[in-house]
């Protein structure tokens, strides 16, 4: 088993498609690092400029009016306080600041999560193109058949190569998520936005980036089990394709109840920490012009229950690939 | 059995139906009994589409067989292949390497898998005539080449049967001179070569004993020289002074005779010696003695005639004959 995995982590590093994917992904990983940068951007020299232009023109108005104003406040206020003693209507910051009229700029804290989230999907599609051609490219060169007129036992070169892309999918996941993660820190503490991230946040930010690259493996290994099971790249990704448009996407819409089902929950689930998803659950009512009334209940996902999942359809899907393995001419 | 002795190979009734896109069935091995005798050449022919690659697929469980049975080397294939494969070194049709790779790392990702000494690597290369460009990419390899690659590359585990499937294809008649050559010496160090062709006068050369399939049944086997001997009559060239007289007398021991010029062609003597000894006894002294020569090809042709692809099924065994190869 060991000297099979050893030639097929060096077959797996000698094939471009492999270096071309995980590339990509991780360059297409860099248009979330710019939206983090397009958050976090400070005021261009422009946008000050407007901002003093407005500010004057605030001052100048608030030289004419802001004594008014401030009476007008303490008025309402000294009113509201007949009901509610502790009313504090901040009438004494009512004066303009520059802050006012410049763009937002967010911190990490805020959008770190947010922008570091998606690349959930980017690392599944790579990793599960990765892992499909791992294998369908050997059957479709004939070389699974050269193969294995020298290593026949068909168990061990299937966990030869369901190794091998857990072990190469690896640094491919600290390879994107790592891009994305660290790309967003960086640019953030470049746009003067780091802020005072708490404990809490990087617990979050790194514990996210932890479980996607673990979906990464975990979709490199289904990746792996339906290329055996299927054998060809474009079935698999004909039932990829079918799979998203039927139970992903169709499926939730007919069957509210099926969302919880659905391999995007559970990605989400595993990867955010939990997630909940809406169900209209209706009663009977004859008072309404329905019959009934309707109202969404939320479900929650947790996160060990979406890992239990993703796990148990790995298992399936590994299964079934190498039992179709096993039993079937190689040609 | 047509081979008596230790068997390197034997099947018997295999049968292997592939199911076409139609859905229809087809038969490409059907109760095939092949024998390879430990030692020695054994060639496997038979015309495209009768069945080699397919049965050869079979004993090394690349596909199931749905009827019959498989031993190499007496133990039951594919259950207990993985013990022997250690013994066995194949290739099928055009075997598929690692493009990216040369071939020497190619050889040494194949010896790490297999648990073959390193240091086999560069002998083997050697062996096949591959060592000057043993670094050289796999994808940059003409045909040839490759198929050398291959050969080099079963030999890594030093195996004691080799199963070659057409070796030679795409090979040049230099190249295909090393591979016999290559073949010869393995039989020489006491290893088994089974090797598949449609073309006979390839294996003709280097065979010691041949089995020939056609659509997917056994339709001869046995050695080389037996099934020339059976295959067309043996025919012998004798030169006399008198051909008349000579030629009587040798149709007096109930041999066919023709004149041709000033020569007989003999039909039916067991042995050329005899006709040299009856026709001294009376005094004629033969100043030529040759057999003509019948090579496998035209056995081949006859055994096989109507049999090939696009042909009308043939009835059992239409020719009625298997030459019984004894290995007295
Ligand atoms: N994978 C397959 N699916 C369906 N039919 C097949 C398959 N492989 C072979 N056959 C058929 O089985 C028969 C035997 O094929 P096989 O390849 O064993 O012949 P062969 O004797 O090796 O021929 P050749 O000399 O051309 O290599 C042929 O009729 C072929 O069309
Ligand atoms: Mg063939």
């Amino acid at each position: 088993m060991r000297p099979l995995l050893r030639a097929e982590l060096a077959r797996t590093r000698a094939r471009s498609f492999v270096w071309f994917v995980a590339i990509l992904a991780a360059v297409a990983g860099l248009g979330f690092v710019a939206m983090a940068w397009d958050d976090t951007r400070p005021p261009t020299a422009a946008q000050v400029r407007a901002a003093q232009d407005e500010f004057a023109r605030a001052q100048a108005e608030w030289d004419r009016t802001g004594d008014d104003r401030v009476a007008q406040c303490r008025e309402v206020e000294e009113q509201t306080r007949e009901e509610h003693p502790d009313a504090d209507l901040l009438c004494d910051q009512l004066a303009p600041v520059v802050e006012q009229f410049l763009p937002y700029q967010s911190q990490l804290e805020e959008l770190g999560v947010q922008r570091l989230e998606p690349v959930t999907v980017l690392v599944v599609l790579a990793m599960l193109a990765i892992g499909v051609s791992l294998v369908s490219t050997d059957f479709a060169t004939g070389a699974m058949s050269t193969w294995l007129t020298f290593a026949p036992r068909r168990g061990r070169v299937f966990a030869s190569k369901a190794c091998a892309v857990l072990v190469a999918g690896l640094p491919i996941g600290v390879l994107v998520v790592g891009t994305v993660a660290g790309g967003i820190v960086a640019v953030t503490t470049w746009n003067g936005a780091f802020g005072e991230p708490g404990s809490w946040f990087w617990q979050e930010y790194l514990g996210l980036a932890a479980r996607q690259i673990s979906a990464g493996l975990w979709a490199g290994l289904v990746g792996v089990g339906l290329a055996f099971a299927l054998r060809h790249a474009a079935a698999v990704a004909g039932l990829a394709v079918w799979w998203v448009a039927a139970t992903e996407s169709a499926l939730p819409v007919l069957l509210p109840v099926a969302r919880g089902a659905t391999l995007s929950t559970n990605l989400v689930a595993w990867t955010t920490g939990g997630t909940s998803y809406d169900v209209p659950e209706c009663v009977p009512d004859p008072s309404t012009v329905t019959g009934e009334v309707c109202q969404d209940v939320a479900h929650v996902v947790s996160t060990a229950q979406g890992g239990l999942v993703l796990l148990a359809v790995a298992l399936v899907v590994l299964g079934t690939g190498l039992l179709v393995f096993r039993l079937r001419d190689v040609t | 059995m047509a081979f008596t002795g230790e068997l390197a190979i034997s099947t018997r009734g295999l049968r292997k139906t592939y199911r076409r896109l139609n859905g229809s069935k087809h038969v490409a091995v059907e109760g095939l009994d092949l024998d390879v005798p430990v030692g020695g050449v054994h060639g496997f022919l038979g015309p495209n589409g009768s069945g080699k690659t397919t049965t050869i697929r079979m004993l090394l469980g690349l596909i199931r067989a749905d009827q019959g049975t498989m031993r190499v080397f007496d133990q039951p294939v594919p259950a207990r292949l993985p013990d022997v494969v250690g013994r066995v070194g194949a290739i099928v049709e055009q075997p598929k390497f690692f493009p990216n790779f040369s071939g020497r790392r190619n050889l040494l990702l194949l010896a790490g898998a297999i648990g073959a000494d390193s240091r086999l690597v560069e002998v083997v290369l050697g062996d096949v005539g591959l060592a000057d460009r043993a670094k050289d990419r796999y994808r940059t390899y003409s045909l040839g080449m490759k198929q050398r690659l291959a050969i080099a590359a079963t030999l890594l585990k030093d195996p004691d049967l080799l199963i070659f499937d057409e070796p030679t294809n795409g090979l040049d008649p230099a190249g295909i001179r090393e591979i016999r050559d290559v073949m010869r010496g393995l039989a020489g160090r006491g290893k088994t070569v089974l090797v598949s062709s449609h073309i006979l006068a390839e294996v003709e050369q280097v065979a010691d004993t041949v089995s020939i399939i056609a659509r997917g049944r056994m339709i001869a086997d046995g050695r080389v020289s037996d099934l020339l001997g059976t295959g067309a009559a043996r025919t012998v060239r004798v030169g006399v002074a008198v051909p008349g007289t000579a030629g009587s007398l040798l149709e007096a021991q109930g041999w066919t005779v023709r004149r041709d010029g000033h020569q007989l062609l003999v039909d039916g003597a067991p042995d050329p010696a005899r006709i040299t000894e009856i026709l001294a006894r009376q005094g004629l002294f033969v100043d030529e003695l040759t057999p003509v020569k019948v090579d496998l090809e035209s056995v081949f042709l006859e055994l096989t005639a109507g049999q090939g692809p696009g042909t009308r099924p043939p009835d059992e065994h239409p020719h009625g004959r298997r030459a019984a190869g004894s290995d007295s």
